[in-house]
């Protein structure tokens, strides 16, 4: 794992989402198929919103909303991103000040990727190098 | 920035002997002089031997460019240590070029004297650094001599870049737009994901392939972020392709999955210790109680060698399986008797039709070698087989890995791979499954995903992982791709493409459960 690396490089850059109407049902069951924990909300092929599997706790089934409630009125509609050539150490840094397992990316604007926890796993396995010789 | 034209130029061989068309390279430098380039990039084999008195003439012939010119070396101008006089005739062998609103980073990707390629450890570091410094830039150019992907027409694949899987991952993961090399005298232009891999002709020698002519590439970057690269021949004939990236890449998964395939590679059961039986029997066990796939393919080496005893215990392991199954021999099973066993045990791969989807198995294992072919004939009839099916999910299953995997030493491991590459893309396969290189990876080429499952349960594996095979689920309008820990049966997505090629879903498919 290279900490100074821009984010690009180990950020997941194939976003999975539901759009604005779709149920918090259908939602969780694309996070069961998919195995991810959390999803990006789709308008018009822009990200417009985020919510992850402890939003759906907190939001949901605490509150006791019915599952049938469209996901645009539990999404965070404000977004905590960093910039695709922001390096790994940094974003490091901000996902353990802000206490938070998902980082958004952008790229001029729009969001591109997503960095969670389990892509900051992922990447503590790859080494950007190789073995093949020396020169 | 409006745009950038950049004219792509590679294998001049500039020297006093015949192999140097001259004619050929004063047209071509006289058209990029009359035309609208903001520079010139030649991707190497700018000498033939790379001889004091070839370098003195490159000078001068260079020097009719009237335009900002980056040469990258190649292995033709190492020779006979050509590469100190490369860099006092030329320039520095790695470097940076700067325009606008991008960069060119060169690296040298010789080795003295031999025709194959590297890009060993210090100068991957560099690269990598450099990648980071410019990673801001809107266009990111790299550029070599040696071509990334197998090329068509160009005989037998050889002389390639021995860590070709690690680079191409390392372009792929800073979103380098443009790799543009030279070295097999063959233009060819394919989109690997987001990057154009532009592999420019010969523009003066006379060693051209099938009889070609002399060419050079003309590279456009647009602002909206298109690259269009046009390849230009001495005859005036001309090939256009472009690509503009999609940015961001949105999947919003509708309807049920058509279709979930498993795929493995190199269980090489035998008495060895390097086979982990145990590690194989919790996958099947996981294939079998959790994933209940529609079908089971196995991309060859099922055995470590081809005898008796070893496809007694294959058989067993594989019989379990509930689902469909479809396996094609890999190098290690014909070895021996393994030819007749493999037949005797396995039967020969036939094309299976599962509603929708058809599976073309492709044989490409030869006697006692690691190193496959699949012929011209085998060619042809894939080609037709691919046309034949055209309206269903067509997936060729094959054991030779024909895009580079990466940390696995690359040496062409399929003969014919380029070629058999262009049928896959020319001929829009709905995708690819090979299991060559111990190694879980998936690309796109052209309109075609391109997956090679690791070793699913052979210690001498390449994966940081561990062992592991592949689960593959179809939607109607994308291909996603897990690798499953074959011990652990945890996943991590490998890839998810939307489905290009054609495919008409017939209404009546049943949805899997």
């Amino acid at each position: 794992m290279d900490t100074n690396a821009p984010i690009k490089v180990y950020m997941t850059r194939k976003l999975i989402g539901v759009e604005p109407d779709d149920t918090i049902k259908r939602a969780c069951e694309v996070m069961v198929e998919f195995d991810i924990g959390s999803l990006v909300v789709v308008e018009k092929g822009k990200v417009v919103g985020f919510f992850t599997k402890s939003d759906i706790i907190r939001r949901v089934v605490i509150p006791g909303l019915p599952n049938t409630t469209p996901v645009r009125e539990i999404m965070s509609g404000e977004l905590i991103k960093v910039d695709s050539s922001t390096p790994l150490r940094e974003v490091l840094d901000l996902m353990a000040k802000k206490g938070i397992k998902h980082m958004l990316i952008e790229e001029e604007g729009e969001i591109v990727g997503i960095f969670s926890l389990s892509d900051l796993l992922t990447a503590s396995r790859r080494r950007l190098e190789t073995a093949i010789a020396a020169e | 920035m409006a745009m950038i034209r950049i004219a792509h130029i590679s294998d001049t061989h500039i020297t006093g002997e015949s192999a140097y068309k001259g004619y050929a390279y004063d047209l071509i430098v006289n058209e990029i002089n009359r035309g609208d380039f903001d520079f010139v990039i030649h991707t190497g084999d700018v000498t033939n031997q790379g001889l004091r008195e070839e370098y003195e003439r490159a000078a001068y012939e260079l020097r009719k460019i009237q335009k900002p010119l980056v040469v990258i070396p190649g292995n033709h101008d190492v020779r006979n240590v050509g590469y100190t006089l490369f860099e006092r005739f030329i320039g520095p062998l790695n470097g940076v070029f700067e325009f606008d609103d991008g960069v060119v980073i060169w690296v040298d990707s010789t080795i003295p004297d031999l025709s194959d390629g590297r890009v060993g450890g210090h100068k991957f570091r560099w690269l990598k650094k450099k990648l980071e410094e410019y990673s801001d830039r809107k266009f990111k150019i790299v550029a070599a001599h040696h071509h990334l992907v197998p090329l068509p027409d160009t005989g037998r694949e050889r002389n390639v870049l021995f860590n070709a899987g690690d680079v191409l991952d390392l372009l792929l993961r800073h979103e380098v737009n443009l790799y543009t090399c030279g070295h097999k005298h063959v233009p060819n232009v394919y989109r690997i994901e987001d990057m154009v891999v532009d592999n420019a002709g010969c523009t003066s020698c006379r060693k051209t392939r099938k009889g070609d002519v002399n060419s050079y590439n003309v590279i456009t970057l647009h602002d909206d972020g298109r690259v269009e690269v046009r390849i230009k021949r001495v005859t005036g004939e001309q090939i256009i392709k472009e690509h503009r990236p999609v940015k961001p890449k949105l999947f919003v998964p509708r309807g049920k999955r058509l279709l979930r395939i498993v795929q493995m590679s190199e269980s090489n059961v035998s008495d060895r210790m390097y086979f982990r039986r145990k590690v194989l029997e919790n996958a099947l066990r996981t294939i079998n109680e959790k994933l209940k796939p529609d079908i089971v393919v196995h991309c060859g080496d099922v055995v470590d060698m081809g005898i008796e005893r070893y496809y007694e215990r294959a058989y067993e392991f594989y019989e379990r399986i509930k689902a469909e199954k479809l396996v094609v021999p890999g190098h290690n099973d014909i070895t021996y008797l393994g030819y007749d066993l493999f037949l005797e045990y396995f039967g020969e791969p036939e094309i299976k039709e599962l509603e929708g989807f058809t599976f073309i198995p492709v044989i490409s294992a030869q006697y006692e070698t690691p190193i496959g072919v699949v012929g011209r004939i085998g060619q042809r009839k894939l080609a037709v087989r691919l046309e034949e099916y055209r309206e269903t999910f067509t997936v060729v299953v094959m054991h030779h890995n024909i895009v580079p995997i990466p940390r696995s030493r690359e040496v062409g491991f399929l003969e014919d791979a380029g070629d058999v590459l262009r049928v896959i893309t020319r001929r829009e396969a709905n995708l690819v499954l090979t299991g060559h290189g111990g190694n879980s990876f998936g690309i796109k080429v052209e309109k075609t995903p391109i997956v090679n499952a690791g070793s699913v349960s052979w210690e001498l594996h390449r994966n940081p992982y561990g062992n592991s095979f592949n689960v593959i689920d179809v939607y109607r309008d994308m291909v996603v791709v897990f690798e499953i820990q074959a011990t652990w049966g945890s996943g991590r997505l490998v890839g998810i493409w939307k489905i290009k090629a054609p495919f008409i879903p017939s209404p009546s498919l049943p949805s899997s459960p």
